[in-house]
């Protein structure tokens, strides 16, 4: 997996053409996970003063590996202000407070709202990639990332579309109109939450997806070995009677929306073909 | 000792037999409820009985893997509190005493959540029931210590409240200090209590101790009644009151500890049940004893049926229901115990 976050780092200096304009901020600090991914994929590595500690966590981020040496933030003010950020990245719901400050001392603040579709994603990518200076960066990933959609709605195409419904601990799921429906949309299935009413965020009891009998299960694995009494519910024996194609996903791959979490389409389109 | 026919006489009871295979017929009924009862919130599921014609293979997995040992535990868990509450009410002699207010399913709330995130439950199953069942008896030992031999109405509750806070105290730390973040919404979920998406697994998990903290339970019978004259008069009969309060401490902790390891926090059941059938018993605590796990059992499956009623689609927990449903009971109560004794 961290082979996966070096690749998607790799690819993002591949594309990073054009140098930062003269104006660009020096010290920029991400308080978010997913702002965090995106700078550390478009930002000069020597522009970054620091980014969130989750970034640096294997089982949160897919960018962990490109995180060594840098300051790691709580998103507290008392860590912000000494590093003397230039720029302050944030997500639109977290570390509001630290954001304030930051605001009112005149240190700009760049709010990031979390994406739920492709266009989201192309919207936040122009919007960091205009704050970091380096705007052209910005249009080639957002090319690149296209053209990797392009391919992978070319593989399923005329495929027939099966059913799925993404089962996490305590029986959660996610519809249509999440980022993790929009991956699977593109990988070709239907979103079985939709039968159930749900299209944003949802619990489904186990006799519910009993009778919806999808196709595919998408367990979200957060952590592998963290303990967690909801898994209970993933494993709820009666989900095999229907032996629906069991496909386990660990949810970094979904929590973000950035060009990288496109990995996860691909896995779940080999998962339907091996059926 | 029991009072005497005559003074029984005088009030309407129902003949013991007859109130048994009564409240036991309410338990089946409320189980049969649970097992079809319909749960309709969105487009493509159905309710059960018309999946029973258009889908019966459904119907049946449904039937047999998801609603049987979700009523199965619902019947135990019932039948653990009310037994338990109708024990330490008689050895206590204290109306307000329960397994939930003296603080013993939080202490057993934290022994599970302990085993849980310290992975010993990865490791062996059997320890989560294990953790609730060392939590409950370690929060009865600590009230036990703190009461001493003053087991007055309030010292007891004051000391069910010192253990309750001391032990959630605990399960928060357990939950802010947790792996991972979802266990935090996760575990305040769990504590809630709630009979939804539970296997046969957890029955199997639950059943042995429970078993044994019944039978325990059960064989305590004569020696409440004896203390209903007072302990001297109870001791000169022959009743070890030691031997009372190990069955007792020991046999709330195994039914409560495991109960609370599998299905979260349902409180006041061992309160209100007790309360409401001792007259129909004639206040002879021996009596008491399955009756209140007879009723505990019904009251506990029709509430897991309530709570499909009252809101499908985000179904409440059962725990969050039993108290809204008991806390008021509990204030009409503690006001009648005032009255009685000013």
């Amino acid at each position: 997996m961290r082979m996966m976050g070096i690749a998607a780092l790799a690819l993002a200096f591949m594309i990073s053409a054009g140098t930062a304009r003269a104006d660009a901020p020096r010290r920029v600090v991400s308080m978010n996970l997913c702002t965090d991914q995106l700078v550390l994929m478009l930002a000069d590595r020597e522009r970054i003063a620091s980014v969130s500690y989750l970034a640096a966590r294997p089982e949160d981020s897919l960018m962990a590996g490109a995180t060594n040496g840098l300051v790691l933030n709580h998103g507290q003010i008392e860590e912000v202000l000494p590093l003397k950020p230039e720029l302050a990245i944030a997500g639109l719901y977290t570390t509001r407070f630290t954001a304030a400050i930051l605001r009112d001392l005149g240190i700009p603040v760049l709010d990031l709202p979390p994406a739920r579709t492709f266009d989201d994603v192309r919207a936040n990518i122009r919007k960091v990639a205009e704050a970091l200076g380096v705007p052209a960066r910005g249009e080639d990933m957002i090319t690149a990332m296209n053209a990797r959609i392009d391919r992978l709605r070319g593989r399923v195409a005329r495929a027939a579309r099966p059913r799925a419904l993404i089962y996490r601990a305590g029986g959660y799921t996610l519809g249509r109109q999440t980022f993790a429906g929009e991956l699977l949309a593109l990988a070709g299935y239907e979103n079985a939450a939709a039968d159930y009413g749900i299209t944003e965020w949802g619990a489904v009891p186990v006799e519910a997806v009993l009778q919806l009998k999808p196709d595919a299960l998408i367990v979200g694995i957060y952590r592998d070995n963290a303990p967690s009494l909801a898994r209970d519910v993933t494993k709820h024996p009666a989900l095999a009677v229907h032996a629906p194609r069991v496909i386990e996903v660990q949810t970094r791959h979904w929590s973000c929306g950035t060009p990288a979490a496109l990995d996860i389409v691909a896995r779940l389109i080999a998962a339907r073909g091996q059926s | 000792m029991r009072p005497s026919r005559e003074a029984r006489a005088g009030r309407r009871e129902p003949p013991f037999g007859l109130l048994l295979l009564g409240l036991a017929m309410a338990a089946v009924l409320a189980g049969t409820l649970g097992l079809v009862s319909e749960r309709i919130s969105a487009t493509a599921v159905e309710g059960f009985l018309s999946l029973l014609d258009s889908d019966p293979e459904t119907a049946w997995a449904i039937l047999t893997r998801v609603r049987l040992p979700r009523v199965m535990l619902g019947a135990m868990v019932g039948a653990s509190l009310g037994l338990s509450g109708a024990a330490l009410q008689g050895w206590l002699r204290n109306p307000l005493a329960e397994p939930g207010l003296i603080g013993a399913s939080g202490a057993a709330a934290l022994g599970a959540v302990l085993a849980f995130y310290f992975g010993l439950a990865d490791w062996v199953q059997f320890a989560l029931p294990v953790g609730g069942v060392l939590g409950a008896l370690a929060g009865l030992g600590l009230l036990l210590a703190m009461v001493g031999r003053d087991p007055s109405v309030l010292t007891v509750i004051l000391a069910g409240v010192a253990v309750s806070a001391f032990s959630g105290a605990l399960t928060q730390l357990a939950i802010n200090l947790a792996p991972s973040p979802y266990s935090t919404l996760e575990v305040i979920t769990w504590l809630m209590g709630s009979l939804a998406n539970r296997s046969f697994d957890h029955v199997l998990l639950a059943l042995p101790l429970t078993l044994v903290g019944w039978g325990l339970l059960a064989g305590t019978g004569r020696a409440l009644d004896a203390l209903t004259v007072g302990e001297d008069a109870a001791r000169s009969m022959g009743v070890s009151l030691t031997l009372l309060r190990w069955r007792i401490v020991l046999g709330v902790g195994l039914s409560v500890g495991s109960a609370v390891s599998v299905t979260g926090v349902v409180g006041f059941v061992g309160l209100v049940i007790p309360h409401l059938l001792r007259p129909l018993v004639g206040y002879v605590p021996s009596r008491l004893l399955p009756v209140s796990a007879l009723g505990g059992a019904a009251i506990v499956l029709l509430a897991d049926v309530a709570v499909r009623y009252l809101s499908p689609g985000q179904e409440l927990k059962l725990g969050v229901v039993t108290a809204l449903v008991g806390a008021p009971f509990f204030l009409l109560l503690l006001m009648d115990v005032r009255r009685k004794t000013q």
